[in-house]
Order: C-alpha cells, then sequence, then structure tokens
C-alpha cells in the first residue's frame, strides 16, 4: 500500500497520518471503544466498582420497559425540551442576525430548522440543572428528573452501571430517531441552491 | 422609506434590550442576594431588592469554608490542560484532513462526525472505569482526561483550513518547505483566530462541566463540583451559596474581558449559547 503511488503521495501519506494520529488514539480509546462498550455492559447487571459483573441478558432492557420512573422522565425531558427550545432559539436567532445583517430570509428559516434539531438533543441530554435546582429528597423528583438525571444517579449514586448503560443506550435511540426525523425532514424542506 | 428604518431600528432596540434585561436580571439577582441578610434573602415582599446593609458576612463565611485556593487553582489546571490539548491535537488533525489527500482519511474523518452525533453520556461510564484501574481517580489528570481530543475542534478546524487558498502551499513547495514546515510556518499562522475560537469553546465547556468532576473526583474538585457539593450542604442559604457563584464566575468574567471580541465573533457566527 505505502509502495505504491508517486514520491508525493507517500509523503502525503506519512505526514497525514502522523498529523491525525494523536487525534485518532485520543478519539478511539475515549470515544469509539467506548461506545461498544457501554453498549456490552447493557447487557450485564453491575455490582459494587464494576466487581460482580453478571451477565443478564436482556433482563436490563425488560425492567427499563417496565420502569415507570424511567418513561417519566423521558416525559419530563421532552417537556423540558418542548418549553426550552423556543426561548433559546428566538434568542440566539435574534442575536445572530442582529450581529449579522447579511442573514436574511431563506438563511434564516435554515438556520431555525437546524438551530432547533441541536437544540432538542441538547435540551435532552439536561443535567445540571436538574442536579443544583432540585433538592435529592424534594418530592417533585419524581416529575423533575431528565434521562441524564437518572443515568447518573443509577451509574454512580446506585453504583448499578449495566442499568445506567442501558439508561444511554434509551437516549442514544431517541436521538436517534430525532435525527432521521432530521434527515427526512431536511430531504423534503430544505433546498439548497 | 427614512421613518421605515428607523422603526425597525427602535424595533431592534427593544428586542435588544428586553433581551439583555433578561440575561442580566439573574445575575443581579445575585450580586444583589450575596450582600443579603438571610431574612432578607427569603423575604416575600416584592420592594425588597437591594440590601439594607451591604454585608459582607456571606463572602468571608464562604471563603473561610470553602478552599477557593485550590478551586480556582484546579478550574485553572483544568481548562488550561483541556485548551493546551485540544487546540494542539485538533489543529494538527484539522490541517491533514483540510489539505492533505492520503489513504484512510475518509474513514477516520467519518469517525470523527460519529462521534459528534452521539451524546456525550455514553463515554462515560467506560472512562470512569479507564481512569480508575489507571488509578488516576481524584487527581487533575482524571480532569482533563476527557477532553484531551476534540472531535468538534478537529472539524472546525478543517473548516478553517478549508477556507485557505491552495496557492500559500504551492509557494512554500517551491521555496522547498516540506509539508511539517509548510504547516508550522505559513498555514498554522492564518488559522490563529479559529484556534482562539476553539480554545474559548473549550474553555468554557471545561468550566461549566459538571457530571465529569463529580464522578472522577471527591477531594480535587473545580468550581462547578464544589458549588453543587456546597448547595447540597446549604441548600437554603441563599446569600452564602450566591456569595459561592459570584466567587465562582470571576475566572469566566476575566475571560470574557480578555477575549471579548472572539467570544461574540465565535456566538455570532455560530448562533450558538455557551
Amino acid at each position: 500500500m505505502i509502495n505504491k503511488g508517486t514520491p508525493r503521495e507517500r509523503n502525503e501519506f506519512m505526514w497525514g497520518w502522523l498529523f491525525i494520529l494523536p487525534t485518532m488514539i485520543g478519539l478511539i480509546v475515549l470515544n469509539i471503544i467506548p461506545i461498544f462498550q457501554t453498549i456490552y455492559q447493557s447487557f450485564f447487571k453491575t455490582g459494587d466498582f464494576g466487581k460482580g459483573n453478571i451477565f443478564i441478558g436482556l433482563d436490563n432492557y425488560v425492567k427499563l420497559m417496565g420502569d415507570a420512573e424511567v418513561w417519566q422522565s423521558v416525559i419530563n425531558t421532552f417537556k423540558y425540551a418542548i418549553v426550552e427550545v423556543p426561548f433559546s432559539i428566538a434568542i440566539a436567532l435574534v442575536l445572530a442576525v442582529l450581529l449579522n445583517r447579511k442573514m436574511m430570509g431563506v438563511s434564516a428559516y435554515r438556520t431555525i430548522f437546524f438551530v432547533t434539531i441541536t437544540r432538542v438533543i441538547g435540551g435532552m441530554q439536561v443535567f445540571d440543572l436538574i442536579f443544583m435546582v432540585m433538592d435529592k429528597n424534594n418530592p417533585a423528583l419524581y416529575k423533575t428528573q431528565s434521562i441524564v438525571y437518572l443515568f447518573y444517579q443509577n451509574s454512580f449514586v446506585e453504583n448499578n452501571k449495566g442499568y445506567g448503560s442501558t439508561i444511554v443506550v434509551l437516549l442514544i435511540a431517541i436521538i436517534m430517531v430525532i435525527t432521521i426525523f432530521q434527515m427526512i425532514a431536511q430531504k423534503k424542506w430544505v433546498y439548497y441552491n | 422609506m427614512e421613518r421605515r428604518a428607523k422603526m425597525i431600528q427602535a424595533l431592534i432596540h427593544v428586542i435588544l434590550i428586553l433581551v439583555s434585561i433578561t440575561m442580566l436580571v439573574p445575575f443581579l439577582w445575585m450580586i444583589l442576594t450575596a450582600f443579603k441578610s438571610m431574612s432578607e434573602a427569603t423575604s416575600v415582599s416584592p420592594f425588597v431588592i437591594f440590601p439594607s446593609v451591604w454585608r459582607t458576612e456571606s463572602f468571608i463565611t464562604v471563603i473561610n469554608n470553602m478552599d477557593f485556593f485550590h478551586l480556582y487553582l484546579n478550574t485553572l489546571l483544568l481548562i488550561a490542560g483541556r485548551v493546551i490539548a485540544a487546540v494542539l491535537t485538533a489543529t494538527l488533525a484539522g490541517y491533514a484532513f483540510g489539505r492533505l489527500e492520503f489513504r484512510g482519511k475518509n474513514f477516520m474523518f467519518s469517525l470523527i462526525l460519529f462521534q459528534m452525533m452521539v451524546p456525550g453520556q455514553i463515554f462515560i461510564i467506560p472512562q470512569y472505569l479507564m481512569v480508575s484501574k489507571m488509578g488516576m481517580l481524584n487527581t487533575i489528570f482524571a480532569l482533563v482526561f476527557p477532553g484531551l481530543v476534540t472531535a468538534f475542534g478537529t472539524f472546525l478546524l478543517r473548516q478553517a483550513y478549508m477556507g485557505l487558498p491552495r496557492d500559500l502551499e504551492e509557494a512554500a513547495r517551491l521555496d522547498g518547505c516540506n509539508i511539517g514546515q509548510t504547516f508550522l510556518f505559513i498555514m498554522s499562522p492564518l488559522t490563529r483566530s479559529s484556534m482562539v475560537a476553539l480554545g474559548i469553546f473549550t474553555a468554557v465547556f471545561a468550566y461549566k462541566d459538571l457530571m465529569w468532576p463529580l464522578i472522577c473526583n471527591r477531594d480535587v474538585m473545580p468550581l462547578s463540583a464544589a458549588l453543587a457539593k456546597m448547595q447540597g450542604q446549604y441548600s437554603s442559604n441563599y446569600p452564602q451559596l450566591m456569595a459561592a457563584s459570584l466567587l465562582a464566575c470571576i475566572p469566566m468574567i476575566v475571560l470574557y474581558l480578555i477575549f471579548q471580541k472572539q467570544f461574540i465573533e465565535g456566538i455570532a457566527t455560530s448562533g450558538g449559547k455557551l
């Protein structure tokens, strides 16, 4: 592979890989492998600090399906995103238009669309707000906790990282559905000149 | 026509003033509450806006109870570590992705895009287990660890490099620069503004990151985690909470004052909130 091509191509090959190597090693170790590890973990019941990993197949998913707390948190998160997103979009858009006067008309609508989707996905991941505002013993917590908050509680407070991983897989599934919706809608509604 | 332009101008100002008020009021509220007494802070009367006496007790208590020197230091090291690592790796990779042609480039770049699409929580448990296995929990390294590389930054820098003219590289090559020299002396200085933008984004996200510091460190805490812990302990002492919050804001205020222009450019071009 390396022997093929002109010296210049070989040169670019060498420098290119040299330059991307730190990022790629970091990305694979810190992000790509963990994605598969999390999915793998979701089939296990985890005891204290990773000791006593017991394979339980789809039991976590069965538990997830019947877990009223999780589904309530999904509803909570959607409600939060639906209320929060229009405000943040309005502010972001007003600022973007006013600070960058060239953007008007079609490109403004295009921006509304894309920013909405990204903000919804961002809103799905709300954590710190709920963590800071809600007291751990607040009876309203059930109706306010988000998916990510529940993930944190299960993984690091109750130390069941297997079930925590299952909750993350659910979050990914929801975000994937939103992304697919975005892709379809983008084809239908957005035209590039 | 003249009148219409003026009307639009006035409307823009009204909108901007309203937006500014909604953003400033919570901040002013925090400052005022920090100087109030407990009973003033929790008074239901809407007319108790200013403290009757500007008390500094809350600040003194908070400074005595929390080790602010180490909190600032930890936050600074966290930010510095992540910014240096992210800007360095993203600049190198961004150049390669944006300007060089080599086998495997497209596949590797698709991994970058893939990382940007999945929610960050999916990385957290494995990252925690890695740091734990290394025996590095409760260190500055643990805080910096997840931010050593950045897919978003690589993407940002790639876009910056793609926008530069080809002629520059050609000229450098004819003058005898190899690819490394072309990158170092000719191309990378031209993307300085993107590097600064990435640095600012990284700094803000590192500063406000809460979940990771809560998970990986019990003692070596940055400001965000220390505030959250304090909130758990003194959840009803608002003056002290606000005094601590105000002190915790200082690093970002300083950063903003230094990089005001770049902050605004970053928000104006991305339309995103930090």
